[in-house]
């Protein structure tokens, strides 16, 4: 057997598991995962960027533990073994932050939780990690978290925006806009008001992107 | 040497191996973690009392890292009441603070008070007696439920005009961006100036719809959006205030 060649760790291939699921394979607006919590973690943008944070350490992480296990998982068992794999994962994040970020978990610790019933993370581990090698799993696993995130920010940056006239906290709509008039739209601060928000964004990513017309 | 992966002995003994080892590895992280998660959680409380006293032009002047100084320099005495607002313990603000020593103010857990002690009777109720430059402020507390959980809240209370000075609220899981709103300063600052006594009576603090009436000194704007988190925080302080009206009127 000739020694393959090996792959450079950046090949063509692995630079696609990580820009695909920006664009083309978006999770959220594609594959239609993890809306749960893009409706209830996005209302402000520095908790809606921790959780992504979050999010993508717990799918890389996720992604190459179940891919070096890959050989040994008893394929009966395995969303058990997956399950599990996440959830400690998931809570060792939410330790760590308690323990060294006090400030940043009081914000978010409510979410962090919730990080174990994303479906974009078992997600990748059945349809990915199971059956590649744990560095293009862990590639595919920061890509997809990064696409959550990427939309998790933009729907956050829409509801803080026109929710409560912030950005990151900080006052962006001058009082003047209130002396005349202008009023925080309170819908944005609810779930419901994600939705709208990613349907837009669903919309106009198909607009532009030809490739994600199904054809009829 | 092949294994039969799908075999029930070598399903089982996976399980198992996976188990312990993840088992074992959170225990490790909880134990490891828990000493800096407890010192966050002490400090936050020095941290919140200090804050409570309006002693600082800010709240951002008082950290959790400086908290512990303030705490052993303000702090003059720690009491603990009983509902008819009589002292059951009370030690000097320059003892230690011994997790273990229920007579001890500062180990009154107030969301707990709230939660497990089914009698507003039978609970304690913490005040903290701070001084600063000649200056004296009582720290009280309350806790209660607000829409999704627990609610609570440490207020500064000025003896000599009767008038609230600082307050610092908290909540467990309001929902974001509404009813959390109750810990930032605009909600908080509203209660600077007012007051739960009126002449010889009780008069509980209300938080009303905004607008809707015309402000007192008993009340202040809820939250829009955030009805039921102002109702909680408007039962809490009547409910607990109640009993430190009857400490300062004695």
């Amino acid at each position: 057997m000739s020694a393959t060649a090996r792959e450079p760790l950046f090949s063509a291939k692995n630079k696609k598991l990580l820009s695909d699921p920006l664009n083309d394979n978006n999770p959220v607006t594609i594959q239609v995962l993890g809306i749960c919590s893009a409706l209830a973690v996005t209302v402000q943008m520095k908790g809606a960027l921790v959780m992504s944070l979050a999010v993508i350490i717990v799918t890389m992480l996720g992604n190459v533990v179940i891919s070096s296990m890959r050989n040994v998982i008893p394929p009966r068992i395995r969303i058990i073994v997956q399950l599990v794999v996440v959830a400690a994962l998931v809570i060792i994040v939410d330790q760590v932050l308690k323990a060294f970020v006090y400030d940043v978990w009081k914000q978010i610790g409510v979410f962090v939780g919730l990080i174990i019933t994303n479906c974009i993370i078992m997600g990748r581990l059945e349809a990915f990690a199971l059956s590649n090698k744990p560095w293009p799993s862990a590639l595919d696993g920061i890509g997809n978290g990064l696409g959550y995130g990427i939309i998790l920010m933009i729907t956050a940056f829409f509801k803080e925006l026109f929710g409560s006239g912030k950005l990151f906290g900080i006052q962006i709509i001058p009082d003047s806009f209130y002396e005349f008039g202008y009023e925080n739209i309170g819908l944005m601060l609810l779930p419901p008001s994600s939705l709208v928000i990613v349907a837009i964004i669903i919309w106009v990513q198909k607009a532009r992107n030809p490739k994600l017309i199904e054809a009829h | 040497m092949a294994m039969n992966k799908e075999s029930n002995v070598y399903t089982i003994i996976f399980a198992i191996i996976m188990v312990v080892i993840v088992g074992g590895g959170l225990a490790a992280v909880a134990i490891g973690l828990k000493p800096a998660q407890q010192a966050n959680v002490l400090n936050e409380k020095k941290q919140n009392i200090i804050q409570a006293t309006g002693f600082f032009e800010t709240k951002m002047e008082v950290t959790r890292d400086n908290a512990e100084q303030f705490f052993g320099e303000y702090v003059k005495e720690r009491i603990i009441l009983n509902y008819d607002g009589t002292v059951k313990h009370s030690i000097p603000g320059t003892d230690e603070i011994d997790p273990k020593n229920m007579e001890d103010a500062f180990n009154i857990d107030m969301r707990k008070e709230y939660t497990s002690v089914p009698n507003k009777e039978d609970r304690n109720y913490p005040l903290f007696v701070c001084e600063k430059d000649g200056k004296t402020v009582y720290v009280i507390s309350c806790s209660g439920k607000g829409l999704w959980d627990d609610v609570w809240g440490y207020v500064g209370f000025d003896p000599e005009s009767n008038e609230i000075v600082a307050t610092k609220f908290d909540h467990k899981g309001e929902t974001a961006g509404l009813g959390s709103l109750i810990n930032e300063d605009p909600f908080q600052d509203q209660f600077i100036g007012k007051t739960f006594i009126e002449g010889s009576n009780y008069a509980p603090i209300k938080v009303i719809k905004p607008g809707s009436e015309e402000l007192t000194s008993h009340k202040v704007d809820g939250l829009s959006g955030a009805t039921f988190t102002g109702k909680g925080v408007d039962e809490m302080m009547a409910r607990n205030f109640e009993v430190y009206y009857k400490y300062f009127t004695k």
